[in-house]
């Protein structure tokens, strides 16, 4: 087991446990001398490498209706019970909306929480994002980035495919918090506008931008680094000063970015197979309103970035915000979350990766039991809903209870934090280890009293 | 006769000692030696403190720390080595170093080692009288010596496994009813105290998510089974309050290899006159356990030379004993280097003492670029350059000095610096206020404002933000509260943010402290002027600040001097700047004149540079004193503190570290290396390709390191690390590298377009007909401040004629230049 502790450690300053992932820092002043490749060496030597643990975050903005979706209540009242019907499941006891029967068949690949409390009223979208809510405190895949660095030299670990959405939250994967910018997730949609007008999807599609070539050739870019390793004398004529070595991991990771194809062709869905591209359903190249466009492959090339080294891939998808027109709107976009979700579920099973990468489908909070006049539904914080799936979570169960309007939480009430405390879990992170900010506060990932869904990693 | 005895069973003692400690695993060999080789031979006196010692309670205990004096002038503990004799027995008992009461009366103590005593008096007072456990002086002090109320355990926000202890024991009132009412009563067990959950978990009796704290022979479980059989009582405040912690032996004390180890003895002197010693429940650390650890008893052993400084926790006071650890180094011999001036001897002092011999003096070429870099944060032009390189005056470094301190890019380039700790942008101080505050503080380093006014006119500041500029100081702070503690880290050096909530777990401010600062600011308030979003700064008649635990009204307080109880106007501030900017004020000038050191030097005598406290001392304590004395003595004069500093040899030392000093991170042996700012880097960049940038709303032209606020987005500005000012810490300025960084200056978009121009500085040229070799030279003294070597420039012409054209060689070569460590950095 390769341990970096820090200072406070060392001196024995706090008493939590402490697993590897706590001390193990890429980049950052505590790894000191050692470069990002040694580390990565040395992980590889230990076989650590091999496969590595990730996330794939699907934020619904706008915050989907539990009960129509995960936790349908047909025996509710009218003006509660909503227009569909639920259906049967591969597991006996479990019921999801007719407009999923594709998730259905696969329900025992997949757990949904009925039971999540806490929300925050307004648009929260980073709720979903970070596992604490303290003001400066970084996103879920910003404290992976920086705990765990990057799982190949080629591929960040920490990805964005949400669009920046005219309802700002809605668009915004987290920051790096007190982390800094280099751990905040890298924006492979950013460059896009909120709104921006697209006849198809492949004019939504993710791009690298810097991080692929495009001013110069690969050829070209070889020939300048192989002269600049001659030209500068500093490298070899003086004893390595820090700030050469931190910045020599940098450049020798840039350089393995830059040279490498993975991360074009991870996004380059023209790669796949047209029948796996096509098991995950059309979408729809157009913002929906003030929120993020539906695009489906997204789902596709967030595996595919797994699959290339990424650490925590996010997205967002439509909008949910259904204030009128619930069940016309569930009856458009149902289908399309049912084919995209599933795709990429099955997907992850036959490839082997169910146990490495975890999927998490979910919005800012649930919807209200009364139907109002519109047909829709207003915000709902009391009670909150998620899919998840893969980790190697005991999957084929329902965590939790709502009464009989699913209006209140009457059984395994679960927070934000414990999600993400379970999701720090399947990604081998321990969520209440310490990290230093710059004026020596110590910080954890997780507030104190969130903890991991004990009936998943059981 | 006496003395051999006493030789021998210390012998016996420490190797004991020393043998357990190595098969624990404890003790580096380097300190196993030590117990070996003592050698007493050249032992002149011993010392003991403390002289004298007063018992007034039945549960005294006193370690008699003793110091012996060589020959050659060293000194070396002799606590645990040293004989303790009581002549009266029925009066005074002693085993090992330490000694306690056994009745009333008077005897002595006769301290022996080798042929040397001394003898201690000692008298014993109220030993026949009651003498229960302390609440608020031992049990308290008891968990936080045992670690159960650190920040990481109990004394977190939410507690742990459901028991919550203050911070550091900062809240009585709450400790109290956790420990006495909290779970149920759970926790103290009066009838069968043994059985208390206080004290099964942390002795792991039963289990405990916290590990092994306490055993059942430390002093701290006698203190708490104690307490919890007299009853769980807690006492009165009255005369209960340790107004000082001292610690023996003084700061300053130096130990020199194989003698480095050194017993650390806590006293603590009680409001009611009381003196008593509370090593045992006192919490140690060590600031540097690469340099020394220290044991829970207080024993500190060196592991390498260095500066350390042992910080001691008792109750609210947190105090530190500094110490030297010098050992031989092989090969080293002082150089004498001229000293240029007060700074280099300070410096030399210091790394005479602990063997660093310094480099060489940097060349010329390093020279100009570091001081243009320093002092107006552009490089310089070719002919600059070459007007610097061609002088033969034996002054030219320190013309050239005074030349740049008078250039206008001198004021633009500190009114950056402080911009970034003033928060200066849009949001704070909105859209008018950006180019006004700017100018006021372009205004106060052209015409060098003296640093006592500069601070005076911010402080004092009031009225309309737009006619005030200075007022922006209070409109940029969300309220007094955030205002209180930017003064404070910005004029004190020192971030009190922590004691708001609690007392601060590694600095003396406890919360008391922190609001009694907040009352001298709490009366400043804001208005809404006539003006778009004009804001005015005005100061009520009154208002008073409440203690948010205690309640209480604090009255206005200051470090080191305490309450105030009487201030002259309703608008205190005058008085805390008054007191601020005094000559003997310990704070002010040390801070500003170590801001100013590591502006130029990258690292600060104190570092980080608003993080002034006991338990991070500064690297060269005499080096900090003279710069703050020159200060306060040239009237604050910022730009003679820089000149000073400027023209010092230590300033003008080399990167290039020797091998004897290039493990010396703290002391200024060398230059140190650091990455350019996102602004010098993009000025940098312009300048060698002669391409300037445009800046939204900013004339063309404008510098990056003269743009007055960063309120539009600039890629590379963002990736290099540009601050977004939205705290008074300079930590906010990254200078961490970043894989961002690495990717534009290899990929970026603002790179390639200025090396495609053909408008640029080798695209020109070669339009100009001039050879590439002539270009070559041209683009390395731009970017490097030097010519290209005869192997450089062999192996880039062979690059370039290599290429279809030399334009496209020449490119290459400018990305090159970007992209090396030489280019990218300050050295």
């Amino acid at each position: 087991m390769l341990t970096l502790l820090s200072k406070a450690m060392r001196s024995g300053q706090f008493c939590d446990g402490l697993s590897r992932r706590d001390f193990l820092s890429v980049g950052g002043s505590i790894a000191g001398g050692l470069s990002l490749s040694s580390l990565l060496q040395a992980e590889a030597q230990q076989g650590v490498a091999g496969s590595h643990k990730s996330l794939i975050n699907i934020f619904l903005p706008g915050g989907p209706p539990h009960q129509d979706l995960w936790d349908l209540k047909p025996d509710a009242p009218d003006g509660i019970r909503g227009e569909f019907k639920p259906i049967n499941t591969n597991v006996p006891g479990i019921q999801i909306c007719e407009l999923l029967p594709k998730l259905a068949a696969i329900m025992d690949k997949l757990v949904v929480i009925r039971s999540i409390v806490g929300a925050r009223g307004p648009h929260y979208a980073e709720q979903c994002m970070s596992p604490t809510l303290v003001p400066g405190s970084p996103s879920l895949g910003a404290w992976v980035a920086r705990l765990e660095g990057p799982a190949r030299p080629e591929m960040p670990p920490n990805l964005s495919m949400c669009y920046r959405t005219s309802h700002r939250p809605w668009g915004e994967a987290g920051g790096g918090g007190f982390l800094g910018a280099p751990y905040a997730p890298y924006g492979l949609v950013e460059k896009y506008d909120p709104g921006h007008k697209a006849a198809t999807t492949a004019d939504l599609a993710p791009d690298p931008g810097h991080l692929v070539l495009k001013d110069v050739s690969l050829a070209q870019l070889q020939n300048r680094k192989a002269l600049l390793t001659t030209l500068n004398r500093w490298q070899t004529s003086i004893v390595k000063s820090a700030v050469q070595q931190e910045r020599q991991q940098f450049v020798e990771q840039a350089w393995s970015i830059l040279a490498s194809p993975t991360l074009a062709e991870a996004l380059d869905v023209s790669r796949e197979d047209p029948k796996i591209v096509e098991r995950y359903g059309p979408g729809v190249p157009v913002y929906k309103d003030d929120s993020a466009p539906r695009i489906t492959e997204n789902f596709l090339r967030a595996r595919r970035l797994v699959e290339a080294g990424a650490r925590v891939v996010s997205l967002n998808f439509s909008r949910w915000d259904w204030h009128g027109n619930c069940f016309k709107q569930g009856r458009e976009e149902f289908p399309m979350l049912d084919n995209a979700v599933s795709a990429l579920v099955q997907d992850l099973h036959e490839r082997g990766l169910d146990r490495d990468v975890t999927v998490i489908v979910w919005g800012e909070f649930g919807r209200t039991p009364t139907i109002n006049q519109g047909a829709g539904r207003d915000h709902w914080p009391r009670v909150n809903s998620a899919l998840l799936a893969g980790g190697g979570m005991t999957t084929g169960q329902v965590i939790g209870a709502t009464d009989n309007q699913a209006g209140e939480v009457i059984d395994r009430p679960v927070t934000f934090g414990d999600v993400h405390a379970t999701l720090l879990h399947n990604l081998g992170i321990d969520g209440h280890g310490i990290v230093y900010d710059a004026q020596n506060r110590p910080h954890r990932p997780l507030d104190a009293d969130s903890q991991p869904i004990a009936e998943l990693i059981g | 006769m006496k003395s051999a005895t006493c030789t021998r069973r210390w012998l016996l003692l420490d190797s004991t000692v020393g043998l357990l400690m190595t098969l624990a695993g404890l003790v580096s060999p380097f300190a196993g030696a030590v117990a070996a080789e003592l050698d007493l031979s050249t032992l002149e006196k011993i010392e003991v403190q403390p002289a004298e010692v007063r018992f007034s309670s039945p549960r005294g205990h006193a370690i008699l720390l003793v110091t012996g004096h060589l020959a050659d002038g060293q000194v070396m503990d002799l606590t645990r080595e040293a004989k303790l004799v009581s002549t009266n027995e029925a009066v005074v008992v002693s085993h090992s170093s330490a000694i306690w009461p056994a009745g009333n009366g008077s005897a002595e103590v006769s301290v022996l080692i080798a042929d040397q005593q001394v003898i201690v008096p000692v008298s014993v007072e109220q030993f026949d009288q009651p003498s229960p456990i302390s609440f608020r002086t031992e049990t308290v002090a008891a968990l936080t010596r045992q670690g159960c109320n650190s920040g990481g355990c109990h004394g977190s926000p939410s507690g742990k496994g459901g028991f919550l202890l203050s911070l550091e024991a900062y809240d009585n009132a709450m400790d109290e009813q956790s420990l006495t009412r909290g779970a149920q009563g759970r926790r103290t067990n009066r009838i069968e105290p043994d059985q208390s959950l206080l004290l099964l978990k942390p002795t792991m009796t039963v289990e405990h998510g916290g590990g092994l704290k306490l055993n059942k022979n430390d002093y701290s479980y006698e203190v708490l089974r104690q307490w919890i059989a007299e009853g769980i009582s807690v006492d009165s405040v009255e005369g209960k309050r340790c107004v000082e912690l001292e610690l023996l032996p003084a700061s300053g004390r130096v130990l020199k290899h194989p003698h480095l180890k050194q017993q650390i003895v806590a006293l603590a002197h009680f409001e009611d006159g009381t003196v008593r010693d509370v090593t045992r429940l006192t919490k140690f650390s060590s600031s540097d356990e690469e340099v020394a650890t220290i044991s829970a008893d207080g024993l500190l052993r060196g592991q390498s030379r260095g500066q350390v400084a042992v910080m001691a926790r008792y109750l609210d006071q947190l105090v530190s004993c500094q110490l030297t650890l010098v050992r031989d180094v092989e090969g080293f011999q002082w150089p004498d280097p001229p000293a240029n001036n007060y700074v280099d001897e300070a410096v030399y002092e210091k790394l005479r003492q602990l063997q660093y011999p310094p480099s060489e003096l940097c060349t010329d070429s390093d020279f100009i670029r570091r001081v243009y870099l320093d002092v107006i944060g552009v490089l310089p032009t070719l002919a600059e350059l070459d007007a610097f390189l061609g002088s033969e005056e034996a002054n030219r470094r320190q013309v050239l000095i005074d030349q740049l301190l008078e250039r206008p890019e001198f004021a633009r380039f500190w009114a950056l610096k402080w911009g970034d700790l003033l928060r200066l942008q849009e949001k704070s101080v909105n859209s008018t206020g950006v180019p006004k505050f700017y100018q006021w503080l372009v205004d106060a380093f052209e015409q060098n404002m003296p640093f006592d006014q500069f601070a005076r006119e911010l402080l004092t500041a009031q009225g309309s933000t737009y006619d005030h500029p200075a007022a922006n100081y209070y409109r940029a702070a969300a309220n007094m509260s955030e205002a209180t503690e930017t003064t404070a880290q910005l004029f004190l050096g020192s971030r009190i943010q922590c004691a708001k909530c609690h007392n601060h777990p590694f600095e003396n401010w406890t919360q008391d402290n922190y609001y009694g600062l907040n009352a001298f600011f709490n009366r400043v308030a804001r208005k809404p002027g006539k003006r778009f979003e004009e804001e005015v700064v005005f100061v009520s008649r009154e208002g008073e600040v409440q203690q948010p635990r205690t309640g209480q009204t604090m009255k206005p307080w200051l470090p080191g001097q305490g309450v105030v109880e009487e201030v002259q106007s309703h608008d205190r501030r005058s008085a805390f700047v008054d007191w601020l900017t005094a000559p003997q004020n310990p704070f002010f000038a040390r801070v500003a004149v170590n801001r100013i050191w590591s502006e130029v030097t990258g690292q600060g005598i104190v570092e980080p540079v608003d993080d002034f406290r006991q338990s991070n001392p500064p690297a060269n304590e005499v080096l900090l004193e003279k710069l703050a004395a020159d200060f306060v003595a040239h009237g604050y004069d910022q730009k003679h503190i820089l000149r000073t500093i400027l023209n010092s040899r230590t300033y003008q030392l080399s990167s290039e570290a020797n091998e004897l000093n290039s493990n010396d991170k703290r002391l200024f042996s060398h230059a140190k290396m650091r990455m350019l700012s996102a602004e010098q880097l993009l000025d940098a960049v312009c300048q060698v390709t002669q391409l300037a940038e445009t800046f939204p709303g900013l004339p063309a032209g404008t510098r990056a390191t003269a743009i007055p606020s960063p309120d539009f987005a600039h890629t590379f500005l963002d990736t290099f690390g540009r601050p977004a000012r939205t705290t008074a810490c300079a930590c906010e300025r990254s200078d961490d590298s970043t894989l961002a960084q690495a990717i534009q200056l290899f990929n970026g978009s603002m790179i390639h377009q200025k090396l495609a121009d053909k408008q640029n500085r080798f695209h020109k040229s070669l339009s100009a007909e001039k050879t590439p070799e002539v270009i070559l030279g041209e683009l390395y003294r731009a970017a490097l401040s030097r010519p290209p070597t005869a192997a450089e420039a062999e192996i880039a012409m062979k690059h370039i004629a290599a290429k279809e054209t030399p334009g496209e060689g020449l490119e290459d070569l400018c990305w090159v230049l970007f992209n090396s460590d030489e280019f990218l950095t300050q050295h």
